[in-house]
């Protein structure tokens, strides 16, 4: 949503700030000086016009500046758009009608379009759009291994290669998963997962168990591999930390990863209950039904921490019937409102007569009570 | 072939005018909801449907498409988004396929031409 | 006669200190400010924004709408809250006991259908009326109640909410299509965040079609314009600093993301106050600090939320006397935290900040120029140096709003005319000649109202619902 070019600005502003906090600084000591008899009227009249010429100095100063970069972007905006939109049109005619594109080389607003059709397109046109990237030769590789560079060009040069999704490049992504700077590490583990194929993958899942990522930041690249996800999410489960089997358990769940699902069950019984939460949503999302694990997901319906007992719920329609039942039927009494919720919408979906009996003749009111709203959003919905 | 594409992405409806064109078909563009709203009441062979649209949702277009204008027209969705529950109401609202981004357009012509030509 | 000299002129040094560390404060907050868009911009890319989007690492938002008199307007904004760009969230209309044609509205224009909802009474509120469901909108609920107050719509509405977050609006905000996305995701990337806040633009004169903000331009009217400045200067200049120091006190009622399980623990609004957004904030500060917790309350400098601001006098000034009077109450609310070293940069700086500049420095400033006739009386009047000081005074003020005004230059979505750029940077001119003086006033009559208890907080129709 921001403009590049507040470098100067910044050094501009900084330049003002400094200058009227001098004048200031000047006017207070000159000011308590004479309170206490050490300097005269002239002299204090000369440092409060002092520092009115150097205000007055900062706003025009300030002000020219504004306008002249406002005019300025907006004049670079429009020719950027215009190039960008040639570009755009004479890459997609040569890639439609087989014909070559413009010769390299390419000014920045023609690379974006063609990471931007890179983007866009998959199969043997965007293969083509890959070829013609190499092409042009962009600098971003370049930018990461080079020492000078700025943090915003290498977070520029980031998200251009997970834009880019060349192969080639992860090498020059991966020595960023080890980089101080949290936010660095973030957006090269998001453009690895984009650009990374085949082999590289392990590389990356190794990268990432010791990038000290934030569990969200973690679910979010495995989201982000899709299908080549699962070695990395099998790698997570074996050697992560807490972080990264959560975040794996969770990708389980969210990719369908039914290969690994029976690496889930174990977990079920882990220490940590956010863990054990994980896992229960995993089970719960893949339909993949807890076999030997019966007494530990019930043995989590009557666990102190809520969201165990909710997500315990939820799973227990995977269980044998006789016993799913029953647990349902018990959970409706319990002191939680969000987990009597959701033992009466599992219930829902596996024995609709039984919450409308629970609705009638549940011996807790509140459990008759959820039991009955449920049934109404059941009719409401269908 | 009339086709109304509903699209905001500029590089995606450049992509799709460009090869619907070369297949001889006629492409319109609607950038956003309530235009492509307005456009829908015209009669059409095709619609290509986005699914984030400034001004609102794509399925709200189709549920307006299938049970306000009652039209059977055959309505590929392209988007970006993976869930399989939208994909789900997709395809209970009505739609013929779902395509996600990123897309082969050759592929998307061949299946829109093919359900023009069932139904 | 002396010694009174004496100590008028000392007086007026007095005043040159809190001037000076005012505008240190003022110089300061502007590089932070700057700082956090230069590093946020780069942060955050278009790219992860859309794979947010389109992938399922999200927290579910509800978006709790408190209305009160509104029917010419509702229908319009809750459709266009329907209309965001987000995965998975739900809207909960709060009508407040209204007494116009607001409940009906709805239900034509959301064929809404009475139901029995069962929700868990977390919070105390005014009774509930009836539930409300859209046959055409499944994540629309409408509550209907007696009227209790915006802090007490609020709390109705979250005793419903059923997601993780919930997002405080105005009924008259204009949200930016990508704004839960953006705020949203400061949740997820960092599981100490408790609140974030975004920034804040007046819509008038902006072209609006459906609901999205296509073009900004600057409206006719003159207060409408003195506005896009006062806000740009509090937005990007104040909060982007307090938010950087983790001592971000105010989130903007109009828009703000909470992690509900952390506002229900807390009680939910305190519906006592007029300030009670800003209370909220403080309260969330307070208990994680005396638990020893490690948390965050951020602010993201992108714009998110667009709402009209007063275009006449009278509402302005009213708007400005509640606002006011709302922050010496969260002050006195929570005045064990002022200069206490236990609630570190929030004790230390914050509060202080809140209470020495923003709440009494209208006292300073009209106390200034309504000494200045006891000066002359007293003979020991200089004209030419009460100018120059006032020059200086009003050069100081100039300046900051031209820095607001250069920093919403680097804005995407910035006003793109170059004549409305210059006429904002001479209208900041303007600003300090009478503007700037009135809504002082104001603010100084609104302090002696708190001080003689004389604004009645607790009546309904000024709660800000109608405006």
């Amino acid at each position: 949503m921001w403009r590049r070019g507040e470098r100067l600005y910044a050094l501009l502003v900084f330049l003002v700030v400094a200058l009227e906090a001098l004048a200031l600084g000047g006017l207070v000591w000159v000011f308590s000086g004479r309170l206490l008899g050490a300097f005269d009227y002239p002299m204090a009249r000369l440092h409060l016009l002092q520092a009115l010429f150097l205000t007055a100095l900062a706003l025009v100063v300030l002000g020219a500046y504004v306008l002249v970069y406002h005019a300025y972007t907006a004049l670079k905006e429009a020719r950027d758009k215009a190039l960008y939109e040639r570009y755009l049109s004479a890459f997609t005619e040569a890639l439609f009608s087989g014909t070559k594109p413009p010769p390299p080389p390419w000014p920045e607003p023609a690379l974006e379009a063609l990471l931007h059709l890179r983007e866009t397109l998959k199969g043997e046109m965007g293969e083509k759009v890959a070829r013609w990237l190499r092409r042009g030769r962009p600098p971003w590789a370049f930018r990461l291994k080079s020492r000078w560079a700025s943090r915003p060009e290498r977070l520029e040069a980031l998200e251009a290669l997970g834009l880019a999704r060349l192969p080639e490049t992860l090498e020059a992504i991966l020595p960023y998963l080890e980089h101080r700077d949290p936010v660095l590490r973030l957006a090269a583990a998001r453009a690895a997962a984009r650009a990374v194929q085949g082999k590289g993958v392990l590389h990356l899942g190794e990268a990432l168990l010791k990038a000290e990522l934030p569990k969200g930041a973690l679910l979010e690249v495995l989201l982000l591999l899709e299908d080549r996800a699962e070695p990395v999410v099998a790698l997570f489960l074996e050697k992560g930390g807490r972080g990264e089997v959560w975040a794996a358990l969770e990708a389980i769940g969210r990719l369908h990863l039914h290969g690994l699902a029976e690496g889930v069950l174990p977990f079920l019984e882990a220490e940590d209950p956010e863990v054990q939460a994980a896992a229960l949503r995993a089970l719960a999302r893949l339909g993949y039904p807890p076999v030997g694990y019966e007494d530990v997901v019930l043995g989590l319906l009557r666990r102190e921490e809520e969201f165990l007992r909710v997500h315990a719920a939820r799973l227990l329609p995977l269980l044998p019937q006789n016993l799913a039942r029953r647990a349902l039927w018990e959970a409706l009494k319990d002191p939680s409102f969000y987990v009597r919720r959701a033992a009466a919408e599992a219930l829902a979906s596996l024995d609709l007569e039984l919450l409308r009996k629970a609705g009638e003749a549940h011996p807790d009111p509140y459990g008759r009570a959820m039991a009955a709203q449920v049934l109404l959003e059941v009719a409401w919905n269908s | 072939m009339r086709v109304l594409l509903v699209e905001d992405d500029p590089v995606v409806a450049q992509v799709l005018e460009m090869v619907l064109t070369r297949a001889g078909h006629q492409v319109h563009l609607a950038r956003d909801f309530p235009t492509a709203k307005a456009r829908l009441a015209e009669p059409w062979d095709a619609i290509v449907l986005d699914l984030n649209l400034p001004g609102g949702f794509g399925l709200d277009l189709l549920r307006h498409l299938r049970q306000d204008l009652g039209r059977a027209t055959p309505v590929i969705i392209l988007s970006g988004l993976k869930q399989e529950r939208t994909i789900l109401e997709s395809m209970r609202l009505g739609a013929q396929d779902y395509l996600t981004k990123p897309f082969s357009p050759q592929e998307l012509v061949l299946r829109l031409e093919r359900y023009v030509a069932k139904g | 006669m002396e010694l009174l000299a004496w100590l008028l002129y000392g007086y007026q040094v007095l005043v040159l200190y809190y001037f000076a560390v005012l505008n240190f404060l003022y110089a300061t907050f502007a590089l932070f400010g700057l700082r956090m868009v230069a590093r946020y911009a780069r942060e955050l890319s278009e790219l992860s924004l859309k794979d947010l989007l389109e992938r399922e690492a999200y927290l579910p938002v509800s978006i709790l709408v408190p209305t009160y008199n509104e029917e010419k307007t509702i229908a319009a904004s809750v459709r266009s809250f329907l209309a965001l760009r987000y995965p998975e969230f739900e809207v909960i209309v709060v009508c407040d006991g209204p007494r116009d044609r607001t409940l009906e509205v709805l239900k034509e224009a959301f064929r809404l259908v009475r139901v029995d909802w069962v929700f868990k009474r977390a919070l105390p509120t005014k009774p509930i009326r009836g539930v409300y469901r859209s046959l055409t909108y499944p994540n629309l609920l409408v509550v209907d109640k007696e009227n209790g107050g915006k802090a007490d719509a609020l709390n109705a509405g979250l005793n419903f909410a059923r997601y993780p977050l919930f997002c405080g609006v105005d009924a008259d905000s204009l949200l930016d299509p990508e704004a839960l996305l953006r705020a949203s995701r400061l949740f997820l990337e960092d599981e100490r965040v408790l609140a974030v806040g975004g920034t804040i633009r007046p819509l008038n004169g902006a072209r609006v079609r459906e609901g999205i903000v296509e073009e900004l331009r600057l409206p006719r009217g003159f207060l409408e314009k003195m506005q896009i400045i006062e806000y740009a200067r509090a937005f990007f200049m104040g909060r982007a600093g307090w938010s950087a120091m983790n001592a971000l006190l105010i989130i903007s009622g109009a828009f703000g993301l909470f992690r509900r399980s952390e506002a229900m623990k807390v009680g939910g609004y305190r519906t006592d106050t007029v300030g009670e957004d800003m209370e909220l904030v403080v309260r969330l500060h307070r208990r994680a600090r005396e638990e020893g917790r490690d948390y965050r309350v951020l602010y993201t400098p992108d714009p998110i939320c667009y709402t009209e601001v007063p275009a006449d006098w009278a509402t302005l000034r009213r708007q400005r006397n509640r606002w006011h009077r709302g922050l010496w109450e969260v002050l006195w609310l929570h005045r064990a935290m002022l200069f206490n070293p236990r609630y570190g940069r929030l004790g230390l700086l914050a509060m202080p900040y809140f209470f020495l500049f923003e709440a009494l420095g209208p006292v300073v400033e009209v106390l200034g120029y309504l000494l200045l006739p006891v000066f002359y009386l007293l003979g020991v009047f200089n004209a030419e140096f009460a100018l120059l000081f006032l020059l200086l005074a009003l050069g100081y003020g100039v300046l900051l709003s031209q820095l607001a005004i250069g920093m919403e230059t680097l804005l995407l979505k910035r006003y793109p005319r170059l004549r409305d750029r210059v006429a904002l940077l001479f209208l900041s001119l303007l600003e300090v000649l009478g503007y700037r003086q009135v809504l002082a006033l104001e603010r100084f009559i609104a302090t002696f109202q708190v001080l003689r208890k004389r604004g009645q907080w607790g009546e309904m129709r000024r709660k800000g619902l109608g405006g």
